[in-house]
């Protein structure tokens, strides 16, 4: 199992450095935050590891929230990034709206 | 998103009224709290539900009308079928970033059968599961997904690929088909 | 042998399964030409390296209590990598920087100029 873990863990390692070279080259800030994502998922599966070595689980509770929390740099990078408008800018009236969450 | 309104009669308007404790919504965050704790016991479940009806207090959401049934069977098909998609694209983009040669894509349109805002959401959540398409844009009007496909050489492979999605719909309506008197309510 | 041990053993083929989809996708984060094709790469251990590698995390840890917080972290990266993927691919369209020669077919760019809010739903 440790020989397992190991070597996973060196191929995680592998993938943070890749991901790292491409968080600093990538062109755009969207090629940056696509890196962070994979980034945290890489993160996710490393901490699952240290999990699974230890048999000590009080780092559950850090992937939950890496998991639910690692979108917010994604999406708002994106946000910011692309030239829509505001999401608020419906310009239809309210009982179309209203007849449209129905 | 803009708070609904309603108008009364004088013209004037008013925020709706959702209610905002919906039943559905407290069970499942329920069942978070309970997967939080890892552990089931009478003053957990009591807990769970008092925070849970606290969340929907606090956060209100317009409620949800599931206005369809589900069909166990083909749920668990739709479900099986899914994993064996993930599998295999995974594979197959794994294939395609280890190899040297350029890659060419396309931004497939995919135009649903079904009208339902739910079931649009649920089959692009699905499709960019699978590796391989990321919905580009959803055109809510008109129930047009636009897919960006990697690995795709000529328009065969698109169309190949068009049929999939749907075929992905099709399952989708199978498990979840619309409830009769909720017809309606669901377009 | 044990049933522990079966159970150890899957759940160490799974760690390294998870593991090397990690690696190929950071490899194609890397090797990709463009955004899009990037993100297809990164799709893959944002889903099923994270199922793997939570499964042989409860498959090494046995625990009924953990196996509940496993599967909550698994939906949720479903849930959010759905939202982050589609507002990051949306995005990059919409900038612009798609690179239209890798482009096959473009049946986007090819519809009519829509009628519809851009900021719509």
């Amino acid at each position: 199992m440790t020989i397992v873990l190991v070597i996973a863990a060196a191929m995680l390692l592998v993938a943070a450095a890749l991901l790292l070279v491409r968080m600093t080259l990538g062109p755009t800030i969207l090629d940056r935050s696509v890196a962070l994502d994979v980034l945290v998922a890489v993160t996710v599966s490393t901490i699952g590891l240290l999990i699974a070595h230890t048999r000590v689980t009080y780092a559950l509770p850090v992937l939950v929230v890496l998991a639910a929390f690692g979108m917010v740099g994604a999406v708002s990078v994106a946000r910011y990034a692309s030239r829509s408008e505001d999401v608020d800018a419906d310009s239809r009236p309210d009982e179309q709206i209203e007849g449209d969450l129905r | 998103m803009s708070p609904v309104l309603h108008t009364r009669r004088d013209g004037t308007t008013r925020p709706a009224r959702h209610r905002a404790v919906q039943p559905p919504a407290v069970a499942g965050l329920t069942l978070v709290w309970l997967a939080l704790w890892g552990d089931v016991t009478p003053l957990l479940l009591v807990g769970g539900v008092l925070v849970a009806v606290m969340v929907c207090l606090v956060f209100p959401l317009p409620p949800l009308h599931l206005s369809f049934r589900v069909r166990p069977l083909a749920l668990v098909a739709l479900v099986g079928r899914f994993i064996v998609d993930v599998v295999r694209a995974s594979v197959e983009v794994s294939s395609v970033v280890l190899r040297r040669r350029q890659v060419s894509n396309a931004v497939v349109a995919v135009d649903l059968e079904s009208s339902s805002d739910l079931m649009m959401t649920l089959v692009a959540s699905m499709l960019s599961l699978v590796p391989g398409s990321v919905v580009v844009e959803a055109r809510r009007s008109t129930h047009t997904l636009f897919l960006h496909v990697i690995d795709v050489r000529d328009e065969e492979a698109v169309e190949r690929f068009r049929q999939e999605a749907l075929a992905l719909e099709q399952r989708l309506l199978r498990a979840f088909p619309a409830r009769a008197t909720g017809q309606e309510e669901a377009s | 042998m044990t049933w522990t041990g079966v159970a150890d053993v899957v759940a160490a083929a799974c760690i390294l399964l998870g593991a090397l989809l990690a690696l190929i996708a950071a490899i194609g984060v890397v090797r990709m030409p463009d955004l899009l094709s990037r993100m297809h790469a990164a799709t893959k251990p944002q889903v099923l390296g994270t199922v793997l590698v939570m499964a042989g995390v409860g498959l090494r840890l046995r625990d009924l209590s953990v196996v509940g917080v496993l599967v909550l972290i698994v939906l949720l990266q479903m849930a959010t990598s759905i939202v982050a993927s589609h507002m990051v691919g949306r995005a990059s369209f919409r900038a612009g920087q798609v690179r239209h020669d890798l482009l096959v077919i473009d049946e986007l760019s090819s519809e009519p100029a829509q009628d519809e809010p851009r900021g719509a739903p």
